[in-house]
């Protein structure tokens, strides 16, 4: 599966190698100290915060429910107005949508806005293989392009990466020496990016959000490449989850505000795009607008008790705010989509069927920081829960784990039982600290807690007596 | 003696087997309080473990023998930990949905210090004062949207101090079978908790959870800190707190 790439390494292969980086933990620590701290700016500026999220939930439920019906009312005002919405039912439809339009075009080079979809359908190998080149062109997504990375973060790709490390990267796509001096890396990724604009084919942008009523596509950022690369090339392809859609042009001005204020703690973004169809006839802007909406799975999840996590509008807060998140980063989650909403998404859009993704709800200590970081009120902790059950029953879960906690579970069903197996418990202590979830226990704690040898409910006589 | 009314204790399976030391003073500090106190038979684990590890049906089994002993209680039944206590507010209406037992339970669970802390006074402080650091539990924090009741509870006693730990609301990393699914991620969160509340100066840190405890403690000890961990209710029990 695509979403899935860490398959290839061990998730706790993958945790040992994040926790030994030292500066990442210090990078996502002091990522996820701005967050608390400019969420409590954003609460004290919106003292309706907790409205806020009530009415966002209200509008992404409603939206997600009705998808099928928004969607094609969207497709019907893109089509007014000239453009054109193919809908992908697999990540290789996508895939194979793009390289068809590229190929009819004659593009060669084409130039790329952030997109997490475009990660998820894996849209760049396969546009390699098929002999064309794409460019990531936003700064983060460009670095990592060139180190043959993943990202690491929804919104913020190259976080686990240091000033110097980005050096580096250039360095060798120069040939020569790099200065880290922030400044002299922009300036570089600048001047390199700009004839990308200029010389692509095709530009390919993401999509925050659709428009039903108005087919508009919304395109939020913070560099202007999203703006260059769907307004300079030709033809500008969208690649949207079928989910992104909205009913009304209020619905999204709300909800623009709300993934803003969610991700980065302003009302606005630097660029907002509006875009509605190609350009008419002399006007700048690209003559063929092309949206592709992406299912791979999402039907399916919208179908299930867990089609809340549909109404995520990626703003990155609950792995920006993630304690477990900013001890490990992005990678070791080896999902395209990492921190809690990758771990209850990515089973979900692989019908629990990846061995390495259904791991990932477990991936979480369900402190609750996620659900309360979501701008859209997504109980995130309650599904990373249904997941863990969800991934159980799809044969995660071991014969000898799921005999354990039978054997539990008939035990402490009876008081008679319960009260025997802490006799039983109070005289295991070698046993415990050798084997089993003892021994895991003792990995970074000197001690383990015993059962004792007069538990409660037995000196619960003395003290009953003694008044 | 009991000029209070009567409650119903629930010191939840960890204080019953690992720290029954946490019930004894539990029961002291009610009794001290005008409590009657009860202990309703037959009462063993609230399904927590087997929840959040994903066997629903292992949690409805068990809690469901603590849902009945529960049930023939009477009076607020006070829970010795925000996490069990929010496990039974939040999961049981899906583990018992349709349960006509359910109500009349799930009305009458209070935490124990959210239980005391509208009796707290202030106390005047007498001489030098201990420092401790208080630490609320995640599910207490926003499971139970209570962040006050400890602190509260605390700053009501004339011998110790509270002093705040930086990042306080950092989860410790504990997260029940988390702690030992993945020891790695668990104990670097438990190090930063423990450093900050040794950076805030405190010798001695208290909880309403003995999850969270017991995990810091480990912790604490391997990497040297000295660190004393103590539930609330054993706290206000040796410092002789009453209404």
């Amino acid at each position: 599966m695509s979403i899935v790439y860490g398959g290839d390494k061990a998730l706790g292969a993958r945790i040992d190698k994040a926790l030994a980086d030292t500066r990442l933990g210090v990078t996502l620590q002091a990522s996820r100290r701005h967050l608390i701290g400019f969420r409590g700016a954003v609460e004290e500026r919106h003292p309706d915060w907790p409205e806020r999220v009530d009415r966002a939930r209200a509008i992404r439920s409603d939206a997600v429910a009705r998808a099928p019906e928004l969607l094609d009312r969207f497709e019907q005002q893109v089509t007014s107005r000239g453009g054109r919405v193919i809908r992908a039912a697999t990540a290789g439809d996508a895939v194979q949508a793009v390289i068809e339009i590229a190929r009819r075009r004659g593009a060669k080079i084409i130039a790329k806005g952030k997109s997490m979809v475009s990660e998820e359908i894996e849209l760049n190998p396969a546009l390699e293989a098929a002999g064309l080149t794409p460019v990531e062109t936003d700064l983060g997504e460009w670095i990592i392009q060139l180190a043959g990375e993943r990202p690491s973060h929804i919104l913020a790709p190259m976080i686990h990466r240091s000033r110097g490390q980005v050096a580096e990267v250039l360095a060798t796509h120069r040939g020569g020496p790099m200065s880290d001096d922030p400044q002299a890396l922009v300036t570089y990724s600048r001047e390199q990016l700009r004839t990308t604009f200029l010389e692509a084919g095709i530009g390919i942008t993401g999509a925050n959000f659709m428009i039903a009523e108005s087919g508009t596509v919304i395109v939020l950022e913070n560099e202007g490449n999203g703006r260059l690369v769907s307004s300079l090339p030709a033809c500008h392809v969208v690649l949207a989850g079928m989910e992104r859609v909205l009913e009304t042009t209020a619905d999204a001005a709300f909800m623009v505000e709300q993934l803003s204020l969610a991700a980065v703690g302003r009302e606005l973004p630097s660029y907002v795009s509006w875009l509605s169809g190609p350009a008419a006839d002399g006007d700048d802007g690209p003559e063929e607008f092309v949206v592709i909406v992406l299912d791979n799975g999402r039907s399916r999840i919208r179908a299930s008790d867990e089609r809340e996590i549909l109404n995520c509008i990626r703003c990155g807060a609950c792995q920006t705010v993630c304690p477990v998140y900013s001890k490990v980063g992005g990678h070791a989650y080896g999902s395209v989509y990492g921190g809690p909403i990758g771990a209850v998404l990515t089973p979900l859009l692989t019908g629990m069927q990846d061995d390495e993704g259904r791991k990932l709800p477990f991936l979480s200590s369900l402190c609750g920081a996620c659900a309360d970081a979501c701008p859209v009120g997504i109980p995130l902790h309650d599904l990373l829960v249904r997941d863990r059950g969800l991934a159980n029953r799809a044969g995660l879960a071991s014969r000898g784990e799921r005999a354990a906690w039978g054997a539990w579970s008939r035990a402490w069903a009876s008081p008679r039982l319960y009260r025997a197996s802490a006799r039983a418990g109070a005289r295991s202590g070698p046993f415990a600290r050798a084997f089993g979830p003892g021994a895991s226990w003792l990995e970074g704690r000197a001690t383990l807690p015993l059962p004792s040898a007069k538990p409660f409910h037995r000196r619960w006589r003395d003290l009953e007596s003694g008044g | 003696m009991s000029e209070r009314g009567t409650i119903a204790l629930m010191p939840t399976c960890l204080v019953d087997l690992v720290r029954p030391e946490a019930g004894v003073s539990a029961v002291r500090v009610l009794r001290r309080a005008g409590y009657h106190v009860t202990f309703p038979e037959g009462q063993t684990c609230c399904g927590q473990p087997a929840w959040n590890s994903g066997f629903p049906d292992d949690a409805r089994r068990v809690a469901e023998t603590t849902l009945a002993a529960l049930a023939a209680s009477e009076g607020p039944i006070v829970v010795l930990s925000g996490s069990c206590a929010a496990t039974m507010l939040h999961a049981w209406p899906e583990l018992f949905a349709g349960d006509p037992r359910l109500a009349g339970v799930l009305d009458r669970i209070v935490e124990f210090g959210a239980f005391l802390a509208p009796l707290a006074n202030t106390a005047p402080t007498v001489g030098a004062r201990r420092p401790v650091a208080f630490h609320c539990s995640c599910h207490q924090r926003r499971g139970l949207r209570d962040t006050t009741s400890g602190t509260t509870l605390i700053s009501s006693l004339p011998n110790v101090e509270l002093v705040e730990q930086d990042d306080a609301e950092a989860c410790c990393g504990f997260g029940g079978t988390f702690a030992i699914k993945f020891p790695g991620i668990s104990t670097a969160m438990g190090r930063d908790k423990v450093d900050a509340v040794h950076e805030a100066g405190a010798g001695e840190l208290v909880s309403g959870d003995l999850g969270c405890l017991m995990h810091l403690a480990g912790v604490a000890e391997e990497t040297d800190v000295e660190l004393a961990t103590t539930t609330l209710p054993e706290l206000l029990d040796r410092e002789g707190w009453a209404p």
